[in-house]
């Protein structure tokens, strides 16, 4: 072992903290060692002035002024209000930084949560459209609130310079396999929702002076076939409406597709 | 060489038991349950009886007279509020210095350093004049010198260091009791001890050598 080492031991030695071995072996360095010998008459020094910076003469009135202020704090009833617990904490970076940590695990659950709590019924209604959707559902957004999303894709794609004069069948393509949804009367009366909803809201849903010549309905949206009677002078033949649903109900990507395959403009 | 105006308090005549040191000291457990019905005589009591403890850790662990008055009121107002918590079955010295060491962690992250006025500004502006009274004034000053140097080199020292040393050899604690005060086991605190004194001793040997 070095000296720098047995120094280390000597510190402990000089005050009784190494155990008997220990103590015989620091001694009997000490002995031989002359370099650690002087090492420890000085520690034992700068020790003793250590020591007595705990028997230091202080004046009364350091303490008669601390008892004063303590007293009249209490007197006052001041002390309940400093002691709150919350403006040491405050003031605490260690539990500013648990607080901040928890609130944003907590966002983040949230945010992980939500769609995870949409895409329960969703998948279980992906093929009926949002017009088959419960009015009340535990686990999800209601059938009006899904309405409430397809009347503001619908006004958003109305803006679209597209030109549709007829929507076509509405496919769903799902892990490349491609479902077929036969019409229904649902799309229309979600259609005439829609239309309610983007009225009062000021704005109706379909083609609007200045913009395009038709808009998308949201009979589109649920995946069914409907002639929206928009724009009769539009191109022929009837395109196809290709409609991706994903994961998130909120998100459906939508193609106008020519029946010999092409995209519409 | 320079030293602070509040070191010169130490070298004032020992009056810090004040009016209260003839006072019989009474049951703490008397005392708290008193307190705590809202006997403020019986708290005023209870700080006589500890103030000193709790003051000399304080400005031992910060380094300012200010800082660790305010520390000590803080603590005394923290044991005031928590006494319904004490445990009459353990003993309650350890359990304020634990409340002490806790106060002046928070203190010490908020306080400013304090300036430092030289030994040498004192000798001429006559301050170290009135402390002289009937002592020999270069002896006093130089063991004045001395224990500055040495709180000085407490400064130097980690926080965990500090706490260490400061109850083990100022306070003159066991080092079982500070390692439980400091929630460590008692190797840790013999390894920041043992640390501890050989960074003050070189301290001080350097400060004494740079002496002109």
């Amino acid at each position: 072992m070095s000296c720098e080492n047995w120094r280390k031991q000597v510190a402990l030695f000089l005050e009784g903290d190494v155990s008997g071995r220990k103590s015989n072996q620091v001694e009997k360095h000490l002995d031989i060692c002359p370099a650690c010998r002087r090492f420890a008459h000085e520690l034992s020094q700068s020790q003793t002035v250590l020591k007595s910076l705990g028997h230091e003469a202080i004046d009364g009135k350091v303490f008669q002024a601390i008892q004063d202020r303590v007293i009249g704090e209490l007197a006052s009833g001041k002390a309940a209000a400093s002691q709150r617990w919350w403006p040491s904490i405050a003031w605490n970076w260690g539990w500013t930084g648990v607080v901040t940590l928890g609130l944003l695990l907590l966002l983040g659950g949230l945010a992980f949560w939500r769609p995870f709590r949409e895409t329960q019924p969703v998948s279980n209604n992906r093929l009926a459209g949002p017009a088959a959707l419960p009015e009340k559902n535990s686990n999800g957004p209601t059938a009006t609130e899904v309405r409430n999303r397809a009347a503001a894709s619908s006004r958003e794609f109305a803006r679209a310079p597209t030109v549709i004069e007829k929507a076509g069948t509405v496919q769903k393509h799902r892990l490349g396999k491609t479902l077929r949804k036969p019409p229904d009367r649902s799309a229309e009366s979600t259609v005439s929702t829609a239309e309610k909803l983007s009225s009062e809201n000021g704005r109706p849903v379909g083609p609007q002076p200045g913009e395009g010549k038709a808009s998308l309905e949201v009979a589109q949206v649920g995946s069914q076939e409907v002639k929206t009677g928009i724009n009769p002078e539009a191109a022929v033949p009837e395109p196809l409406v290709i409609k991706l649903v994903t994961d998130d109900p909120g998100i459906v990507i939508v193609w106008l597709v020519d029946q010999n395959g092409g995209l519409r403009k | 060489m320079t030293v602070r105006p509040e070191e010169l308090i130490f070298m004032m005549v020992d009056s810090d038991l004040g009016a209260h040191r003839g006072t019989q000291v009474q049951d703490l457990a008397e005392l708290f349950q008193k307190a705590r019905a809202g006997d403020v005589s019986a708290f005023r009591e209870v700080i006589v009886q500890h103030q000193r403890q709790v003051f000399i850790t304080a400005l031992r662990l910060l380094g300012s007279l200010d800082v660790a008055q305010d520390a000590t009121q803080e603590v005394f107002l923290r044991l005031h509020k928590y006494l319904h918590r004490y445990d009459s079955a353990r003993k309650f010295s350890p359990w304020l210095y634990q409340m002490t060491v806790n106060v002046c962690r928070d203190l010490n992250r908020r306080r400013e350093r304090h300036s430092m006025l030289s030994l040498e500004e004192l000798r001429q502006n006559g301050e170290s004049a009135e402390l002289a009274g009937s002592v020999d004034l270069e002896s006093a000053l130089g063991r004045a010198e001395e224990r500055h140097i040495l709180a000085e080199a407490l400064k130097i020292l980690p926080q965990r260091e500090r706490e260490a040393l400061v109850l083990r050899d100022i306070q003159g604690l066991p080092t079982r009791q500070v390692a439980h005060i400091l929630g460590s086991s008692e190797a840790t605190i013999r390894s920041q001890v043992s640390s501890a004194r050989v960074k003050i001793k070189k301290f001080a040997e350097r400060f004494l050598k740079e002496k002109p």
